[in-house]
């Protein structure tokens, strides 16, 4: 190739790349196509490089080092039976709360379902900036783009790029991540923003007069519609006057993001009654849906009744702004 | 032959995966993209070009565009090198990396500050020296499997 030719082609490709990349900027279809083929194609390889790794150590684990089986297993029947004892006091209390919900009509926490999910890699590739892993689940197996992740510990992080079978997790610690929290004690909320790998969140946009202090424990709020409320994300071990007339708080993570082997995916279980672009955190569906009545839509355990009449009282009040009928939804509403 | 070509390239691709895994930040694929430079055959580079930049597109977390330009860039400078160099020295390698390296944390740099993504540059540059070492050495590696199994063949 001469000169001449390796200049014109040089142009041209920019020329070309320019192209691709307004029109990607656009539309996303490079982004889709590159995130459903490439990400599957590298999820592929880990996962059978993983399943080779942990077929070998579990043959090893359970048919040739069985030393110390036998003292795990008493080990292992104690905690078991200390576990039940805790287990029974924490239904009591379950118990207690729900009865006391039910005596001030307090809104409750529908139940998340949680998946199961393996961490196939760490930043993977020359084309991974962000403070990310891999997931062996993508969007066939309940792994949608901002789908929350957690762990026993607390807070992960959320779903960043899904691929039918294969997902990009973007974790807490990400300094574009954003988190809305709410401290323990003094119910102060702010901002949870991540600066990087091993290094501590800050909580922005607390005023000076507000009362938080080191060792309190930070939740997720839920008003930034992402995340459910009430998920342990920190502990405070800093606080001091910031500029602004606001506080410089800085929160360690509760997760040890270095040990992680798998995580859990919360799964919403009012989205599939939704519209695009819903919170992923609801209240109840009742709540939501004023014009149809109650027994419609919620049995007596809480239960959704019939999808479809969801739907059509969703429909029925994007229709009209006027409410149809309200039953009994005022006092609740007010309740909670 | 293209059954042993098409086996070689899956293969090789298995492996940059899983010791991207284990290295971050590095491109394992690269070297493969300049074995495939070397041979000169229009239809596999094509192939090649195209599987790598949706692998390493897929896999990240950048927008689409970074590795689409950064191997461009490497096919450029490949042509551009040749006029001084023997494709198949190690020198010729060697500056190539560390050509590529340096043009690698430009195209980062300009386009996350055009897509307003923060990122650490000190960890792109410890990135950006590895991949300067580990770029000859993968290299070699797969260019001497390369001409024994054509040998074979």
């Amino acid at each position: 190739m001469n000169a001449r030719r390796l200049i014109v082609v040089t142009v041209l490709f920019f020329l070309i790349f320019l192209g691709i990349y307004t029109w990607n900027e656009r539309t996303g279809k490079m982004d889709t196509i590159s995130t459903n083929v490439g990400i599957e194609i590298t999820g592929f390889v880990l996962r059978s490089v993983m399943f080779v790794q942990t077929s070998v150590s579990d043959f090893w684990d359970n048919y040739i080092n069985l030393v110390n089986a036998q003292d795990e297993n008493i080990t292992l029947k104690k905690e078991v039976n200390s576990l039940k004892r805790e287990l029974a006091d924490l239904k009591e209390d379950l118990a207690e709360l729900n009865r006391l919900r039910n005596l001030i009509n307090i809104e409750y926490r529908p139940d998340w379902k949680t998946i199961g999910v393996r961490i196939l890699a760490w930043r993977l590739g020359a084309n991974d900036f962000f403070d990310s892993f891999l997931l062996s689940k993508g969007f066939f197996s309940g792994a949608k783009v901002g789908t929350p992740i957690i762990d026993a510990k607390g807070l992960v992080g959320r779903v960043l790029k899904a691929g039918p079978y294969t997902s990009v997790a973007l974790l807490l610690t990400d300094s574009g991540s954003s988190v809305a929290v709410i401290s323990e004690k003094g119910r102060v909320s702010g901002i949870l923003q991540g600066n990087g790998h091993n290094k501590f969140l800050s909580m922005r946009f607390v005023k000076q007069n507000e009362k938080i202090s080191v060792g309190e424990l930070v939740l997720t709020s839920g008003l930034d519609l992402s995340f459910p409320k009430g998920i342990p994300v920190g502990k405070v071990v800093n606080v001091k006057y910031g500029k602004n007339s606001m506080l410089d708080i800085q929160v360690e993570p509760l997760v040890v993001f270095d040990k992680l082997e798998e995580v859990l995916l919360l799964q919403n279980p009012f989205e599939h009654i939704l519209p695009e672009g819903s919170p992923v955190y609801s209240p109840r569906p009742y709540q939501i849906f004023s014009p149809t009545p109650i027994e419609v839509l919620v049995d007596e355990t809480g239960k959704i009744e019939e999808n479809k009449n969801i739907e059509k009282a969703y429909k029925d009040q994007s229709e009209t702004s006027e409410p149809k009928n309200t039953v009994n939804t005022d006092s609740q509403a007010t309740g909670a | 032959m293209r059954f042993i070509n098409f086996a070689w390239w899956t293969i090789y691709i298995i492996i940059a995966i899983i010791l991207q895994k284990f290295v971050h930040g590095v491109d394992f694929l690269l070297p493969g993209l300049i074995v495939a430079l070397q041979e000169r055959k229009i239809v596999q580079f094509l192939i090649v070009i195209v599987s790598f930049i949706l692998i390493q597109e897929g896999t990240g977390t950048m927008p689409f565009g970074n590795i689409f330009l950064w191997y461009f860039v490497v096919i450029i400078f490949f042509y551009a090198w040749q006029w001084f160099f023997e494709v198949e020295s190690f020198i010729f390698i060697l500056l190539l990396s560390i050509a590529l390296s340096i043009s690698h944390y430009l195209i980062i740099s300009i386009l996350s500050d055009i897509q307003d993504i923060y990122i650490n540059s000190r960890e792109l540059q410890d990135e950006c020296v590895y991949q300067v070492f580990i770029t000859p050495l993968m290299w070699h590696l797969a260019n001497y499997l390369r001409k024994g199994i054509r040998r074979a063949a």
